[in-house]
């Protein structure tokens, strides 16, 4: 059971996007960034991506979960742990696989990765202010666990061929983690996050096709990757 | 008409003869300061002192982290509960914030002489019982602890090695250990038979009455206080059984709302010393206090009691 009611965690969201501002801008102009540079260019490097991503999962590990929410919660900072861990593959893959490639697909794979991130970014905030109790009592892109989840979700599904599973796991893991508090604080707007979980899943490794031609852009994907 | 409109009515009346009228107003009618000394309160078996029936328990309902309005509201809880006659409040370094919360409202309370503090050791490290204890003084802004539990029997026997020497010392000055949600009975009981020990925590309410059996009758018999967690098993008595009317005969004993339907099952039971209901809402906060006053239920109406509501 968790050992706080709706009213406090979003309270909490208030406090700490107060005592940590202005972080939230900054994360969302650096999402922002990505989700420009995808937009734009029809391939991304590796490298700022998952320095963005990673910086971001390193934040809420050590700064939401490990400082902040373990106020509240006892086991914060084993969550703390996991978004940390998934910090450094995401740094680390960034630093060694500079073959991964972010193109812009406009597959069905690639809008609903566009839609996740700009969920992520911009809907978030305004889903928890009409939901919960209220601005500034909400969640941002890189300084809060949901919108990081979604965005990095969203971001890996631009990754052609596929994203490598190793960057999937534990989002995915913490995906269906947020289930319980979601299920018992009744926090509508989080249930896009198992949601999102299983159509990356699908759209990563299950899917073969798109609007505009899904498997042409994955035969790019492969030519790149052996070019 | 029924108490509480008896009671507003004489609310009413007092404050325009200029009598002792509660401040503020509650819920839009003036509400009589309750006489004290006709209160529920039973005994400690170990040392024959008397605290109130009702408690207050601060899971969920105090871990408000540092939010000023919610920290403040806890404060308004814990000030009308002392008000109504209130004296024991539960909690533990499980429950986050709530121990920093109480300290809170204790530092903003002109006076709380009637608190009667209770908290807990949580953790595996026998190492961390005493750092837990003097946690809790630090957080609780108070010099001594009245009853230091072991929560969940979490590495009970340091635990209680480390909460008698605190004994000793004087900073503590009863010992416990706790259980919930009905789990780890056996254990319980047998800490209850070889361990000298003041009070236990168990689940105890009008659907929960696995106690019964065995544990109460051995807290009679060992001379051991019995403090009775999640009385409406957190909310859920309510949405079951909320919607329901409350049995005519309830007048009998002085209950007009369910939850002191539920509180005075509990506490009516010989065994019980306290239940600690846990609320962020003032409102419920006045109706469970109720139950601190009023006739209790009689063996046979307690009987009845748990028939009406296993018909529901």
């Amino acid at each position: 059971m968790l050992p706080f009611s709706f009213e406090s965690l979003f309270a909490f969201f208030g406090e700490y996007n107060r005592s940590v501002w202005p972080a939230a801008i900054i994360a969302n102009l650096l999402g922002a960034v990505l989700l420009y540079t995808f937009y734009r260019k029809a391939e991304t490097k590796p490298r700022l991506v998952f320095i963005v991503l990673g910086m971001a999962w390193l934040w809420v590990g050590a700064v939401f979960y490990m400082t902040h929410l373990a106020m509240l919660f006892f086991a914060a900072p084993y969550f703390g742990g996991i978004f940390l861990l998934q910090g450094l593959i995401l740094l680390w893959t960034g630093y060694s696989r500079s073959e991964i490639i972010f193109r812009d697909g406009r597959d069905y794979k690639g809008i609903a990765g566009y839609m996740f991130m700009v969920f992520a970014l911009l809907m978030y905030p305004v889903a928890d202010g009409l939901l919960g109790t209220g601005w500034p009592d909400v969640r941002f892109f890189g300084i809060a666990p949901e919108p990081t989840i979604l965005f990095t979700l969203g971001a890996l599904m631009l990754i052609r061929p596929q994203a490598p599973f190793n960057l999937l796991i534990l989002p995915i893991i913490v995906s269906f983690v947020t289930l319980f508090t979601t299920w018992v604080l009744a926090i509508l707007q989080d249930w896009l996050i198992p949601f999102a979980a299983i159509a990356a899943i699908f759209f990563i490794y299950g899917y073969d096709g798109g609007v505009d031609g899904g498997k042409n852009s994955e035969y790019i994907g492969q030519q790149n990757l052996k070019g | 008409m029924n108490r509480r409109s008896f009671l507003s009515t004489l609310g009413g009346l007092a404050a325009w003869g200029g009598l002792a009228v509660s401040d503020p107003p509650l819920f839009g009618t003036a509400t009589v300061r309750p006489r004290l000394d006709e209160m529920h309160t039973k005994a400690i078996p170990s040392s024959g002192e008397e605290i109130p029936v009702i408690g207050l328990g601060t899971y969920i309902t105090f871990n408000v982290g540092t939010n000023t309005r919610l920290r403040n509201n806890c404060a308004d809880i814990m000030e009308a509960f002392f008000e109504r006659g209130g004296g024991m409040i539960d909690s533990s370094p499980m429950y986050g914030s709530s121990e920093e919360v109480i300290g809170y409202g204790l530092d903003r309370l002109d006076s709380a002489e009637s608190l009667f503090s209770a908290t807990k050791i949580w953790t595996r490290r026998s190492s961390q019982g005493p750092v837990q204890i003097d946690d809790s003084l630090d957080l609780w802004r108070i010099r001594e602890i009245d009853l230091m539990q072991v929560h969940n029997l979490l590495n009970w026997q340091d635990h209680l090695e480390t909460i008698r020497e605190y004994k000793d010392e004087g900073i503590i000055r009863y010992s416990g250990v706790t259980t919930s949600h009905g789990r780890r009975h056996r254990e319980l009981e047998q800490i209850m038979q070889n361990e000298s020990v003041d009070f236990i925590q168990l689940t105890y309410n009008v659907l929960d009455r696995q106690a019964e059996n065995r544990l109460l009758p051995l807290a009679k018999d060992r001379g051991i206080a019995v403090i009775a967690n999640r009385p409406f098993r957190r909310k859920q008595l309510f949405h079951q059984f909320g919607n329901d009317p409350l049995p005519d005969w309830v007048s009998e004993i002085d209950v007009e709302n369910w939850a002191q339907f539920f509180l005075k099952f509990i506490v009516s039971n010989p065994a019980i010393t306290c239940a600690i209901p846990a609320t962020s809402q003032l409102e419920h906060l006045h109706e469970n206090m109720g139950a601190l006053y009023g006739k209790m239920p009689d063996e046979e109406q307690r009987r009845r009691m748990a028939e009406y509501v296993e018909s529901l």
